[in-house]
């Protein structure tokens, strides 16, 4: 939910409760003081009629007046006290408020009810009501209008540092520079995201010139341990078992090489040092990787599917060549003796998909560097992670899928 | 012949002298910018490896003073540096090749022999071993005038072999001659072995020795014997 619509939604929420306690209690307030002011009304009637016996020791004649009327009846027993009450008359649609009280009048008592219309009142307690639901109507369009112009107004520096926030990525060294905004805690909050971000690509920065650095310092002695083993190579005198120590040592050297040429790799491309693109046609390079590969292929008889259409990619070449070296490589690691490949390449994009091992890998730590989930001990963990580099750096997507027990990776274009 | 190894490491350098002194290459050492200006300016050499990385300047400033006194050395450029630009650019300046570190030494020897080929025998073509003749220009193969039906993958790995004769070469090391170093073929020999099979099937066929001998799964050696059965 938005920020704007959650504060909308208990604004309005309250706001609308509150208006209505608020006219419920005027309702009652307003009902209850008519109410009095008409008691009080009917008792002066009192008073005028008892004023009247009092110095006529008659009863006075009805006068008509409008919306009263009094009526006077024998009373064999008269009221004790006076009683006001309000009742319904059926020949009349209103309420009337009745004051009963008995009188004695030449020597009879009398019950007299004095009743007066109450349709002032409901007409004044209608109109309350009436402008309660107006207000509240009102208060719906004028928190809509506010909440669209001036809150949207005012919080838009802070969707502004959202937007940039969205567009930070760490490898591509762009320092975030937020705008001044004029409130304080947007500032504060800006400042805090210009040094927490500035500090990630400082980190990001030192991590990679470290690998770049420790990557670059490996090269020297991983070449004299190699030289160094192929001059003990060619003693004349070595034993099996001693050669036999030295094959595992070369083949553990080999390893170790690779891994870090794959690393100074990574660091190039996250250097943006192939940054240079041509036009590649990418339907020529793929015949012709798919023909070096064609021997490896042949001597673990796997059988291999090609489907190319011709696609030309704005792309740097020696990338591509890479991506499609670590991708063959893969299909062709990964999979079994007499095993299927297929490759195929159109304008959407390349599939290669490979038999293998018949477990889906996991979708979220493929492309991770060292991840490694069948242990195997000729692969380093770096070759999806190079993939998934490279396609970074060349505006490519990579998807990996598993059906019809096939390894499926997509490059979309 | 005399070869130059400048290299600043002096663990490096001497393995690479002590490969190359059975190829009866007269190998000299310098660890430093300055002194790797002296010897060039002093002396003329068959072959110059060059480290671009060095104590007191790059590898390239020796190249470009290598040309403006017009030596002809042949220069192998061997770097740490193993980037796409250096590799262009110190080809650009005059060097006969390039290879990163690190390096397989029967790689190297290969291509310092390449480069001396080059460089002295100018028309002469051939490489030979005992009855085995290479053709360079062509890329055949003829034993006793005989052409030998190879591959090209073949005829490289015969080459190969030549070129560091009575050398151990692991089988790495010619998996990264045949394919290079970007096939990732790490831990499959297999049809690397087929290959040298099929090498030795041939070999054999024509009337040669069997000269390729297998060292314990390790890797491969090319050696003539003297009393043949």
């Amino acid at each position: 939910m938005k920020l704007l619509e959650k504060y909308n939604r208990f604004n309005l929420l309250s706001t609308i409760a509150v208006f209505i306690l608020a006219g419920v209690a005027f309702y009652f307030a307003l009902h209850f003081t008519l109410l009095r002011q008409m008691d009080e009304d009917l008792m002066i009637e009192q008073r005028e009629i008892s004023n009247f016996v009092a110095l006529h020791d008659s009863l006075p004649l009805p006068v008509v007046v409008k919306d009263q009327q009094i009526i006077y009846k024998h009373a064999t027993q008269p009221f004790k006290h006076k009683k006001f009450e309000t009742i319904k008359i059926p020949a009349d649609d209103d309420d009337y408020r009745q004051l009963s009280f008995s009188i004695m009048a030449a020597g009879k008592w009398y019950n007299v009810k004095v009743l007066k219309s109450l349709e002032g009142t409901d007409i004044i307690t209608h109109s309350v009501f009436l402008i309660t639901i107006c207000t509240i109507l009102l208060m719906f369009i004028a928190t809509f209008i506010i909440n669209r112009t001036i809150l949207k107004r005012l919080w838009q520096p802070f969707y502004h540092s959202l937007d940039i926030l969205q567009h930070f990525k760490v490898g591509s060294q762009q320092r975030l520079q937020f705008p001044a905004t004029g409130i304080d805690e947007f500032n504060f909050m800006n400042s805090t995201l210009e040094r927490s971000t500035a500090k990630a690509l400082q980190d990001y920065n030192a991590l990679k010139v470290f690998t770049e650095n420790a990557s670059h310092e490996l090269q020297t002695p991983l070449a004299i341990i190699r030289s160094k083993m192929e001059v003990i190579m060619q003693g004349e005198n070595l034993s099996e078992s001693q050669f036999a120590a030295l094959q595992s040592a070369s083949e553990a050297l080999n390893k170790l090489s690779r891994m870090n040429q794959s690393l100074l790799l990574l660091t190039k491309i996250e250097n943006e040092q192939f940054a240079s693109k041509s036009t590649v046609e990418t339907d020529q390079l793929l015949i012709k990787k798919a023909a070096q590969f064609k021997e490896l292929w042949d001597d673990r008889q796997l059988q291999v599917h090609l489907d190319i259409k011709p696609v030309t990619l704005h792309v740097n070449k020696e990338l591509v060549e890479l991506l499609l070296n670590n991708l063959f490589s893969n299909a062709t690691r990964h999979n079994y003796n007499n095993g299927e490949i297929f490759i195929s390449l159109d304008k959407q994009g390349l599939t290669i998909g490979n038999t293998g091992n018949n477990t889906p890998l996991s979708k979220t730590h493929l492309f991770q560097r060292f991840y490694n989930p069948s242990n195997s001990s000729t692969s380093n963990g770096l070759g999806l992670a190079i993939i998934r580099q490279i396609c970074e750096a060349s505006g490519l997507t990579v998807e990996y899928d598993y059906t019809d027990n096939k390894h499926l990776f997509t490059i979309l274009f | 012949m005399k070869v130059l190894i400048i290299e600043d490491e002096q663990e490096l350098s001497d393995s690479i002298c002590q490969y190359l002194a059975d190829e009866n290459f007269l190998c000299e050492v310098a660890g430093t910018f300055d002194a790797a200006i002296e010897k060039i300016c002093l002396y003329d050499y068959t072959c110059i490896i060059l480290d671009i990385n060095l104590p007191g300047g790059s590898g390239l400033d020796i190249l470009k003073e290598l040309k403006r006194n017009n030596k002809t050395d042949g220069v192998l450029i061997v770097s740490a540096k193993n980037s796409l630009n250096d590799k262009v650019y110190g080809l650009k300046a005059g060097a006969d090749d390039y290879l990163s570190k690190p390096f397989y030494l029967p790689e190297l020897s290969a291509r310092v022999a390449a480069i001396i080929r080059r460089k002295t025998f100018d028309g002469n073509n051939i490489v030979s071993f005992d009855e085995l003749q290479l053709n360079l220009q062509e890329k055949t193969a003829t034993v006793k005038g005989k052409v030998i039906d190879l591959t090209r993958k073949e005829y490289d790995l015969l080459l190969y072999f030549i070129s560091n004769k009575n050398k151990v070469i692991s089988k790495n090391a010619i998996a990264e001659h045949l394919w290079g170093d970007d096939m990732d073929l790490a831990g499959n020999y297999d049809f690397i072995y087929s290959h040298i099979k099929n090498v030795r099937k041939k070999l054999i066929q024509s009337g040669c020795q069997d000269y390729i001998k297998s060292v314990y799964g390790m890797g491969y050696k090319l050696s003539y014997q003297i009393a043949p059965e």
